[in-house]
């Protein structure tokens, strides 16, 4: 496939994302280095509060006012943080496409789906509205939605939690995108609704985008799903690589401790973090007040990303 | 629920009108408080009014005639009062859609400027300006502007009609807080919008931020708006009293304010009950404009 359909390169530079806030500076995103290939999905994985959906949406430059970013995200050789608020209204929809969390509150409630849908065709200028009626009819008929206008008069809270998540990702591929941005698509949702996202990713990801950002703490869909990991923790990457080598052997103990967490391989928890550790240690590792494997050296030093022999990113010194 | 109501309120203005002190026979008698009232004449005058039958047999009668329209007479100048009504109302409802015009404009342009930018020079400056407005009270600001417009500038008549331009200084008068109150409403009510998860999927979609704002925002902040906004204007058409007095208008307000002055009580009890039914009806006018911006409440069943 051509670079066209595939869109470019997403690479961060020493990318770094931190709020503002009333009680000081809140580090959310820190020094992540990391290309997302186009033509591949890559899964980023991490607990809650890991900074995962924080660095998707800095990519699309979505953030709280009160964020601040440093560092580079470039797209393709083109410095998308660099972009004027203009710029990134035909970049983002256009390039990449969200498909947002939290399907109920995605869309206005006031406003009939339809008209919602078809303004992500109509936001780009010279697109008419008959070609983002079209493409509205043929996506809702893909996504089970026989009867489309009936459906496209309704408002959001009139739809169930599987037929808002259809429309949302209805929503992500009205504007062609290279690119979708999937965040948390599986949070909060029964085993049936989960095995209906990925059948939709899957269908996505077949017939339409091949290149993908999920934003997940499901590592089971991120097995399934995603050709390449980071395991976010903290805010910082720990370990980047393909799926099977950071699932099937990880490396980082964070990774280790989240596999072993999994249910099919016996729910290990991973210890909650030591007191004395955590006082102890502000400047090193983000995970040594947890690690089983923790040395003198990860107290005060951070650990840079060393490149292991299969060609995985490690934060960890025992990889150095 | 209507009906209660303003059946509370209809008992309620009677009472008030049987409560106020002074007594209305001893009024038309004696105005100035000189003459000597004969005891006959004070029966005569006080049968004429129906003040002797008793109370419930008062209440029953008075509003079976208010029912029907008939409000009565003043006592003081023996008018009836159905007619001053609808002589005044005009003047009233002229008044108050152009506060409401005034606010409806000033108070949502200045709204959505300071949430568009939100923390920047223009949004400090219009805190500043709404926050004064709010804290002048009516009265000085309507003497400010005469010394202004009419005294310094000779631009505009002080008081009595002539035509538009008699309404700019009491349309002002009328809307100057509430346009600051409306502004800073629709400011927080379209922050509160803007943080939302839906806010931040339409941006996703490419849409910039002037759309995102208007067509998304600011229709669901309309909610709060409506409330507010509908509420003021079942105020100020149950007469403004202060600009209504101050630039001499007559409308309701100044016809309350001198019932009040000679304990015209019918007329006060006319005005009470002209007021709770201007509430009553504008809250259902409000009821069904909700019905027209929020679909929830459109959809019926399916709220939530």
């Amino acid at each position: 496939m051509s670079e066209k359909e595939l869109g470019k390169n997403i690479s961060l530079e020493n990318y770094n994302i931190c709020f503002e806030t009333a009680k000081g500076k809140v580090r959310a995103v820190k020094d992540v280095n990391t290309v997302f290939e186009a033509g591949k999905v890559t899964g980023m994985i991490g607990e809650s509060g890991s900074g995962k959906s924080v660095l998707g949406m800095g990519i699309l430059k979505l953030l709280a006012s009160n964020a601040k970013v440093e560092g580079r995200c470039l797209y393709g050789d083109t410095e998308i943080s660099a972009y004027t608020e203009k710029q990134m209204d035909s970049f983002r929809g256009k390039e990449i496409a969200l498909i947002p969390q939290n399907p109920a509150e995605a869309l206005d409630p006031v406003i009939r789906i339809k008209k919602q849908l078809i303004e992500a065709v109509t936001s780009h200028g010279g697109a008419a509205k008959a070609e983002g009626e079209k493409r509205y009819e043929a996506l809702m008929k893909r996504f089970g939605f026989q009867d489309s206008r009936e459906t496209g008069r309704k408002y959001s809270f009139q739809m169930s939690g599987g037929m808002n998540q259809r429309i949302i990702s209805v929503l992500g591929l009205m504007g062609s995108p290279k690119w979708i941005l999937a965040d948390e698509p599986t949070k909060g949702l029964d085993a049936i609704l989960r095995r209906q996202v990925y059948g939709v990713l899957k269908d996505i990801l077949c017939n339409d985008i091949k290149s993908m950002i999920v934003i997940t703490h499901d590592v089971a869909l991120a097995r399934r799903l995603c050709d390449r990991i980071l395991v976010l923790y903290q805010g910082e990457v720990l370990e980047q690589g393909d799926t099977s080598s950071v699932l099937g052997q990880p490396l980082h103990p964070y990774t280790e401790g989240l596999v072993r967490s999994l249910p099919s391989n016996g729910m290990v928890p991973i210890p909650l973090p030591d007191r004395d550790k955590e006082s102890e240690s502000k400047e090193g590792c983000v995970f040594y007040p947890r690690c089983p494997r923790a040395c003198s050296r990860c107290v005060h030093e951070k650990p840079g990303d060393y490149q292991s022999a299969d060609g995985r990113k490690v934060r960890c010194f025992l990889y150095a | 629920m209507l009906v209660p109501v303003l059946f509370g309120i209809s008992v309620l203005a009677f009472m008030l009108g049987m409560a106020s002190p002074g007594d209305p026979v001893e009024a038309i008698l004696n105005p100035d408080g000189t003459q000597i009232i004969d005891q006959k004449e004070y029966d005569i005058v006080r049968e004429r009014l129906g003040l002797d039958d008793p109370v419930p047999v008062q209440y029953v009668k008075w509003l079976k005639n208010a029912l029907t329209g008939e409000l009565g007479r003043s006592f003081f100048t023996n008018k009836e009062i159905k007619e001053q009504m609808a002589y005044r109302l005009p003047y009233t409802i002229r008044l108050a859609c152009f506060g409401m015009a005034l606010t409806v404009v000033f108070g949502l342009l200045f709204g959505i400027l300071m949430a568009m930018r939100r923390d920047g020079p223009v949004d400090h400056a219009l805190r500043f300006l709404t926050t004064l407005m709010l804290s002048v009270p009516g009265f000085w600001l309507a003497i400010l502007l005469i010394l202004v417009f009419v005294e310094k500038l000779h631009l505009l008549p002080t008081s009595g009609l002539n035509g538009f331009s008699s309404y700019i200084m009491p349309g002002i008068t009328v809307a100057i807080s509430t346009i600051g109150v409306c502004a800073r409403l629709t400011r927080t009510s379209i922050l509160d919008e803007l943080g939302k998860q839906y806010v931040t999927v339409a941006s996703s979609k490419g849409l910039n931020a002037r759309k995102v704002t208007m067509r998304h925002a600011f229709r669901n902040s309309l909610i709060p708006i409506t409330t507010f906004l509908g509420n003021y204007f079942a105020g100020i058409l149950g007469g403004s009293t202060i600009a209504e007095v101050i630039f001499n208008i007559p409308g309701i307000g100044n016809y309350a304010i001198s019932a009040v002055k000679s304990r015209d009580y019918y007329v006060v009890q006319a005005y009470v009950l002209f007021t709770a039914l201007v509430y009553v009806v504008m809250t259902l006018v409000i009821d069904l404009l909700y019905l027209v911006i929020n679909p929830k409440i459109r959809a019926g069943e399916k709220i939530g």
